[in-house]
């Protein structure tokens, strides 16, 4: 809340610099760093100084990540909010019901939406509208030390082996290391020993069978003689790997740009098969996309403007400079992309991934499965009592939720 | 500056009458705009609206008969009633995308347009989508706009169902005729005067004067009432004229006014007349005469508190009463405090349940205090002896934590207690013990909050004993040496004692602070494991904006958070009291 009065401040600025410069510009709000900062900045710069000067410029703002959703949902039914912003799609669902984002499935054709891998674009769908154009998609993978793993596992029993032997618990050193609280880290487990999060009528099922068994493959990796180390979370996932401490991580796309490729040789591959299954493990895949504001003035401009930040070109020299998976069909047919070690491995992750749902109901979930996964991982519950108790919350937080509608 | 008594109690009269006339007379005046803009709304709408259900049913009636409904819409057009558009939309979808609708015209007033897809190119076609996409989604939509520097223009779009699936959707625009209807708001004016001439009147009046007020205000109210029915009783009649004049019987009606809010304002009007009766309002005017300087002074500082510190309080106590859900609220009584209360449904072992964190907020609060007392007062000894050196350097140090602001220790303490890194494990080792995971248990968990907050805590107890040791003379200590007192029996008879004035204060505050230390249970044990370490306060903000966004809920957390730190300064302050006036 702090933080308002200066992006407060930044707005009146923009908007004064904006009512200088005659045309109104469209205001991008980003959340990216570093390569993918300067990639999103020359596409805009190409953009700006382009052909089409009956468009109206794009002017960049970064916006912290952690602040970002909350930022949004405050700012634009107020006014204040910008035209467009990329965000992942996880909040689709809620910023739609609330009238934040604006349905863009009037302007798109299916030629369009051919352009995209299908879940990178599915996932940006909610109820029967599209709420934005795909930029790159986002999923976990396996990553793991060349020095020490010369070839990835395949299946779930040569990781815990591999792992094993990597492990050395007083020396603290650790086959695997992935965030074992948090749903996002454990959901490849969960897909992979045949789970789901809802059941045929979309209402959250979290209590199953199958999801049992995936807890307590995962309690089995992080638990006192196990191959992950307690208390993990993303900032010991990269320190750990970057000394070289730990043999496999789990991680998405995200840890590229922290990695220290010249201590470590980093090699990346789809995470392995469940063995006792058969299935892959299939992370959740998120799909980042430009977005365009419910309250933008110059809606026609504002999605051509998005058609050229998500077209193939662009899309081409996001994935090549900054190393985006991007979600153009076509990107992924330039050699200069398909060459790329990593990425191609984030791609064939893709095959094997689940779009995650960006409804209302998936945000009730995660809280009280973190909580599981926290109870079984300090082993102060079993997975199956764990899971329970997560069903009976999640069916109290939906209760909740569902009350205005019935008085209505 | 004296007045006289009897030209200051008519002045509260006067005040007190009129705040009690104006505020019906004011709540009269809203309820006939409201009836007033409502029944134009309605009688603007009801035209779209019928004829918007009639080309939905023709659409039905046909099978969705290209010319039989191309037919209507000509007919609507002839029709006259100020049309300027009527169409029919219907929306054939992509069988490989499940966004994508190739929507279309069936039927438009301009010919050229029929059977053409809406296109992106046109000015119009946006919106129409847009509204094609609400009707899919709500249902029937009636709605009145003013774009601006053109006429005002009704909306009306009617959904179509053929064999139970959503196929499209009948819209018709109009653009009404303003119609001034024949009510004239003269006597309610007028009745506003004569009611404020009245109490003026009364207010002159030396005795039984708000019973005059009293009834003039009954009349008033039950005239307002009245001329408010007919108003709306006009709008029902002249709307179901013009339905039966197009010769459908479909007719909107103006919502109906609600009686509740000239019930409320005339007993809120009834009771100022009856406080007036026993003279508040002449004492309240003869204060505000006597002091005005005072007040004056006293206004910025009032304002200022009215909207930083009571508009957000009032805001907070109504929140409790709802129910939130994507950025709508719905009244649901007392039902959030019953959900806390209740526990949930949780069992009492259960991180979630109210009394489970109640119990961890009392132990944490208790540990807490207990610990900074002890500590401080402890310190505050050793440093008071007359014959350490350095004391200065000794006290900056002590206070350095307290000083640091709080969230940065906690985030130091955090990495402190991490299981790999932290400088706590790295000690443990050197004596052989081996690491702790402190954040997977409840009672580790629970410690390195505590530490953490003891950490912080104890400098301001020493501050404070430190202050009140200074101020116990030196006699009374030299008269106990004489009569033989130990060290011991001094402390427990002497210094205690005598602390207790400046201790209490201190502990009632320490206390709160503790109560409601968020920074320190967020930051270093963020409720780990599983919720059990949260107190109340993070219980409240995890419920608004981690959970679901129950703000109603955290709402009602922070209220029975204020009634218990309310209770709990009331009673310690009686026994402060109780102590205070046992040893003065």
């Amino acid at each position: 809340m702090t933080r308002r009065p200066v992006v407060c401040l930044a707005l009146l600025l923009s908007t004064w610099l904006a009512s200088t410069a005659g045309a109104r510009p469209l205001v991008l709000w980003h959340a990216y760093r570093a390569a993918e900062r300067s990639a999103l900045e020359a596409a805009v710069q190409r953009w700006n100084s382009g052909a089409r000067r009956e468009d109206p410029e794009i002017q960049l703002l970064a916006v912290p990540y952690d602040a970002f959703p909350d930022k949004i949902t405050a700012a634009i039914p107020r006014g204040h909010g910008p035209d467009l912003f990329i965000f992942a799609h996880d909040r689709v669902g809620d910023w739609a019901e609330s009238k934040v984002v604006e349905p863009i499935e009037f302007w798109m054709t299916e030629q369009h939406a051919d352009k995209f891998l299908f879940k990178a674009i599915d996932a940006l769908c909610y109820g029967d509208s599209l709420f934005g154009l795909p930029m790159a998609f986002k999923s976990t993978a396996l990553y793991y030390n060349k020095a020490l793993v010369p070839s990835p596992p395949a299946t779930t029993d040569e990781l815990v082996a591999i792992g094993k032997q990597h492990t050395d618990r007083k020396k603290g050193r650790f086959g695997l290391v992935y965030d074992n609280n948090r749903l996002y880290f454990h959901a490849p487990w969960l897909f992979g020993f045949g789970g789901r999060i809802f059941d045929a009528g979309q209402k959250p099922k979290v209590h199953t069978a199958q999801a049992v068994k995936a807890l307590a493959f995962a309690r089995e990796l992080g638990g006192e003689d196990g191959i992950v180390p307690p208390e993990p979370s993303t900032t010991l996932t990269t320190t750990l790997f970057n000394q070289g401490k730990a043999a496999m991580a789990i991680s998405g796309p995200w840890m590229l740009g922290e990695l220290d490729t010249k201590r470590i040789q980093v090699g990346v591959a789809p995470l392995p098969t469940v063995s006792s299954t058969g299935k892959p493990a299939g992370p959740f895949l998120g799909a980042e996309g430009v977005m365009m504001s419910a309250r933008c003035k110059q809606k026609a401009a504002a999605f051509r403007a998005m058609s050229f930040l998500t077209s193939d070109a662009v899309a081409v020299e996001r994935a090549v400079s900054a190393r985006q998976p991007v979600a153009n069909r076509a990107a992924w047919k330039d050699p200069r992309v398909k060459r790329d070690p990593i990425l191609s491995a984030f791609r064939r992750q893709l095959d094997t991934a689940q779009v995650m749902a960006g409804t209302p109901q998936m945000r009730l979930v995660w809280s009280p499965y973190d909580m599981a996964l926290q109870k079984v991982m300090n082993g102060s519950a079993t997975p199956e009592r764990a899971l329970a108790e997560a069903q009976t919350e999640i069916e109290r937080y939906l209760a909740a939720m569902q009350r205005p509608k019935e008085s209505k | 500056m004296s007045r006289s008594p009897a030209r200051r109690r008519a002045a509260g009269a006067v005040l007190g009458a009129l705040l009690a006339t104006s505020l019906v007379g004011v709540t009269a005046a809203a309820l006939y705009l409201r009836a007033r803009n409502a029944g134009e709304q309605a009688l603007a709408e009801a035209p779209a609206r019928t004829y918007a259900r009639h080309l939905a049913a023709a659409m039905v009636g046909s099978g969705a008969g290209h010319d039989q409904v191309q037919e209507v819409v000509q007919q609507i057009r002839r029709d006259g009633r100020n049309v300027v558009h009527a169409s029919v939309v219907v929306e054939p979808r992509s069988t490989k995308y499940r966004f994508l609708r190739k929507r279309r015209y069936l039927a438009h007033t301009e010919r050229s347009r029929v059977r053409q897809a809406l296109d992106p190119r046109r000015a119009g076609d946006k919106e129409i989508y847009d509204l094609a996409n609400r009707v899919r989604h709500k249902g029937r939509i009636v709605e009145t706009r003013a774009p601006q520097g053109k006429p005002f223009e009704v909306i009306a779009a009617e959904p179509v169902r053929l064999g139970g699936r959503h196929v499209g959707m009948a819209l018709v625009v109009t653009r009404p005729r303003v119609i001034a209807p024949g009510v004239p708001a003269w006597p309610l004016g007028l009745g506003i005067a004569l009611v404020i001439v009245l109490a003026l009147f009364a207010g002159a009046f030396t005795r039984q004067r708000y019973l005059v007020v009293m009834a003039a205000v009954v009349c008033f109210a039950l005239y307002a009432r009245s001329h408010l029915g007919q108003l709306e009783a006009f709008y029902v009649t002249t709307i179901e004229n013009q339905a039966a004049g197009i010769g459908t019987d479909v007719a909107g009606r103006p919502p109906a006014l609600p009686g509740w809010p000239l019930m409320a304002t005339t007993a809120i009007a009834l009771a100022i007349c009856l406080l007036g009766q026993i003279r508040v309002g002449e004492r309240v005017a003869g204060a505000l005469r006597s002091h005005h300087v005072a007040y004056l002074y006293l206004l910025p500082a009032a304002a200022g508190m009215l909207v930083l510190v009571f508009v957000p309080f009032g805001y907070g106590l109504g929140l409790g009463f709802f129910n939130h859900a994507h950025g709508s609220y719905t009244y649901v009584g007392l039902s959030n405090f019953a959900e806390i209360l209740s526990g949930g449904g949780r069992p009492l072992s259960h991180p979630l349940n109210f009394y489970f964190t109640l119990g961890v907020t009392v132990l944490w609060t208790g540990f807490n205090v207990l610990l900074h007392v002890v500590i401080g007062l402890a310190l505050a000894l050793v440093l008071k002896d007359p014959l350490l050196r350095f004391k200065g350097v000794y006290r900056v140090l002590l206070i350095l934590p307290w000083a640091v602001p709080n969230y940065i220790t906690a985030l130091i303490w955090k990495g402190m207690f991490h299981h790999q890194y932290g400088a706590v494990n790295h000690v443990l080792e050197l004596f052989g013990i081996e690491k702790i995971s402190w954040f997977s248990h409840f009672s580790t968990a629970f410690a390195a909050n505590l530490v953490t907050n003891t950490w912080l805590g104890f400098p301001f107890m020493m501050v404070v004993c430190l202050g009140a040791l200074q101020s116990i003379p030196r006699d009374v200590y030299e008269a106990a040496d004489v009569d033989g007192a130990s060290r011991w029996q001094a402390f427990w008879d002497i210094t205690l004692p005598l602390l207790r004035p400046a201790l209490f204060p201190a502990i009632i505050l320490g206390t709160i602070w503790t109560f409601n230390m968020f920074n320190i249970i967020y930051l270093v044990s963020a409720g780990a494991p599983g919720g059990s370490t949260d107190i109340l306060i993070t219980e409240a903000y995890r419920w608004a904006f981690e959970r679901a966004d129950r703000y109603g809920l955290a709402a009602a957390y922070a209220l029975i958070i204020l009634v218990i730190l309310l209770t709990y300064t009331l009673v310690t302050n009686r026994m402060t009291k109780a102590t205070e006036d046992t040893y003065s």
